[in-house]
């Protein structure tokens, strides 16, 4: 008796992979961070950051959730549970995996840059949402969406040091963003991720600590879609 | 008579509901409303309760295992802190604000005297990580308890997973603190028809309604909203509450309004300590107010000296020893043995 379970679910597990293994596709989207066409890859195991020409980036951690698939304007595709976290310093993380009917036709992938209001109030969540991983806050309710710290000489900060922590979920600051892009190739999409425009659109000698929803985080989460484009 | 069939219809309604076994970790009486917290993500389970119970308990969850949750929640405190204005961590260090009691959590949505957090599950985040007050990481916390003899195997009997994370961590915490249900105080018992004011207490009863109901609303007597109760800035603090939090002028001042229940095991009161006698609180709200048109405080309050002994003989009526002295929210003597 204690066997039927297991057996049973072993048995739909196998219908289900030998119904769906004969009609669909493998589309993989890989983030590719850089600074200047520098890929942005980090070493955990060192103190060191990567060093670039102007400064050096110790952090670059950010969510891409609601990932979803369009021809033209339709949608014809919604990853579920689609929360992912995506760190410079994991290599696995950056690349993301699902299937598709093999069929489907689409011209647009779509996703959010961040978590959704409804996610941040959910309660403890686990995997890529754990709080363990660092992406949320703790003296007030909230994800960071997206974490990049470094430290730069123009920074007047202790050590010359940056970090930027944005996130917030609540009006006016809600900081989650949405990225909609025409796509070269259906199965293979490589989403460049370019930090060195983000980072030009400030100056790190006066903007170079942000660490709660305000006003100036609102400001550089409008300008997060602007660096992420499908890489040429 | 058809008054009372209807109240028992309601009262076997009610208790069906509390008894059948699912219900039983969260007992509430029928007067109360549905509890806000959402069980579905984090249904009740005797083995997460008692986990959450062990862990509220265990200074493992301070940097240096000397502080834990009980360090500035006291049972007999009704899960505050008596005599501390301000709250104490770690290295002896103190914050710079009173630790709230804590009681009727599943009826609650906002946590903080600012407000700050959104749900029960992430407020243990804040104390693990404040470095006034246990110093941690809820990483770090995690990899402790990996590594210690006893949490793998709890956590695998509360959660069929012995490999612990944040997520778990977390809902046992929570479990245990929804089942601090403080419904068996006097006001309790009348409500249920098992006792009666005294003629001081009904006065009394009658002036808290029309002068406290709007904001310390009944049954759980709060609405749990913020507002700004007219104190003036402590200026060794400099706590503007919600304003410092979402950066709005409107909301500068503004506190979450605490519950009148368990007034005499939890004082000193406010979000900063700063009355240690409900005298004072009602001195406040009588005549301590400069300027109410800046407050959410709609009129001075008018009390004579009688008037205001019987309001303070009502406010008594709102403790709940039989929470206080509840034995199974306390240390667990025999933690592992359950």
């Amino acid at each position: 008796m204690r066997m039927i379970k297991p057996m049973l679910s072993l048995f739909l597990l196998f219908l289900c992979t030998y119904a769906t293994s004969q009609s669909t596709s493998v589309v993989q989207v890989s983030f590719v961070p850089t600074y200047k066409e520098t890929l942005i890859l980090l070493d955990e195991s060192t103190d060191e950051g990567l060093l670039l020409e102007d400064l050096s980036i110790e952090t670059l951690r950010f969510y891409i959730s609601g990932i979803a698939l369009y021809q033209g304007e339709e949608s014809v595709f919604t990853l579920v549970n689609s929360f992912h976290l995506i760190d410079a310093a994991s290599p696995s993380s950056l690349v993301i995996q699902f299937e598709v009917p093999e069929s489907l036709a689409y011209t647009h992938i779509q996703f959010k840059i961040g978590i959704d209001s409804l996610t941040n109030v959910s309660g403890a969540l686990g995997g890529d949402l754990d709080p363990t991983k660092g992406m949320y806050w703790t003296w007030q309710s909230g994800y960071i969406n997206f974490k990049l710290e470094g430290v730069a000489e123009r920074s007047p900060a202790r050590h010359h040091r940056f970090q930027f922590h944005i996130g917030g979920y609540q009006a006016p600051f809600e900081s989650v963003q949405t990225v909609k892009l025409g796509l070269k190739n259906k199965e293979a999409i490589d989403i460049q991720v370019a930090i060195d425009k983000w980072l030009a659109s400030i100056d790190l000698g006066e903007t170079y600590q942000i660490m709660s929803p305000n006003a100036t985080a609102m400001k550089m989460a409008q300008r997060l879609p602007l660096i992420y484009s499908i890489k040429k | 008579m058809k008054k009372y069939t209807y109240i028992l219809i309601l009262a076997g309604i009610g208790s069906m509901a509390f008894f059948d076994g699912k219900w039983d970790l969260l007992v509430y009486p029928s007067y109360f409303p549905q509890p806000t917290y959402n069980f579905e993500n984090n249904p009740l389970k005797a083995e997460k309760v008692n986990l959450g119970r062990v862990l509220f308990y265990d200074p493992i969850l301070s940097r240096d295992h000397s502080t834990s949750c009980a360090s500035c929640h006291s049972p007999y405190n009704a899960f505050a802190h008596t005599d501390h204005d301000l709250s104490h961590g770690i290295d002896d260090q103190i914050g710079t604000r009173n630790a709230p009691p804590l009681f009727n959590l599943a009826w609650q949505e906002t946590f903080m005297w600012d407000g700050a957090i959104h749900h029960l599950d992430m407020q243990a985040l804040a104390p693990i990580s404040h470095p006034k007050e246990m110093g941690s990481s809820i990483r770090e916390v995690v990899e402790k308890l990996q590594a210690s003899d006893i949490y793998p195997t709890r956590f695998a009997k509360a959660f069929g997973d012995s490999s612990i994370t944040g997520q778990h961590l977390l809902q046992a915490l929570s479990q245990f603190q929804l089942t601090l249900v403080s419904a068996k105080a006097k006001y309790d018992e009348v409500k249920a028809g098992r006792a009666a004011f005294t003629t001081q207490e009904e006065n009394g009863y009658a002036l808290y309604q029309r002068n406290c109901s709007s904001c310390h609303t009944e049954p759980l007597f709060s609405s749990y909203e913020m507002a700004n109760n007219g104190l003036p800035l402590d200026t060794t603090l400099n706590d503007f509450g919600k304003g410092a939090i979402t950066k709005q002028a409107q909301d500068s001042l503004k506190f979450k309004i605490p519950s009148l229940r368990n007034l005499s095991f939890t004082y000193p009161y406010m979000h900063d300590g700063r009355f240690r006698k409900l005298r004072h609180v009602i001195q406040h709200y009588t005549g301590g107010i400069q300027d109410l048109a800046q407050t959410d405080i709609k009129y001075k309050i008018q009390l004579s000296s009688n008037e205001k002994a019987d309001l303070i003989a009502f406010l008594l009526t709102l403790n709940d020893k039989t929470f206080v002295f509840d034995p199974k929210h306390q240390f667990p003597r025999a933690p592992f043995n359950d």
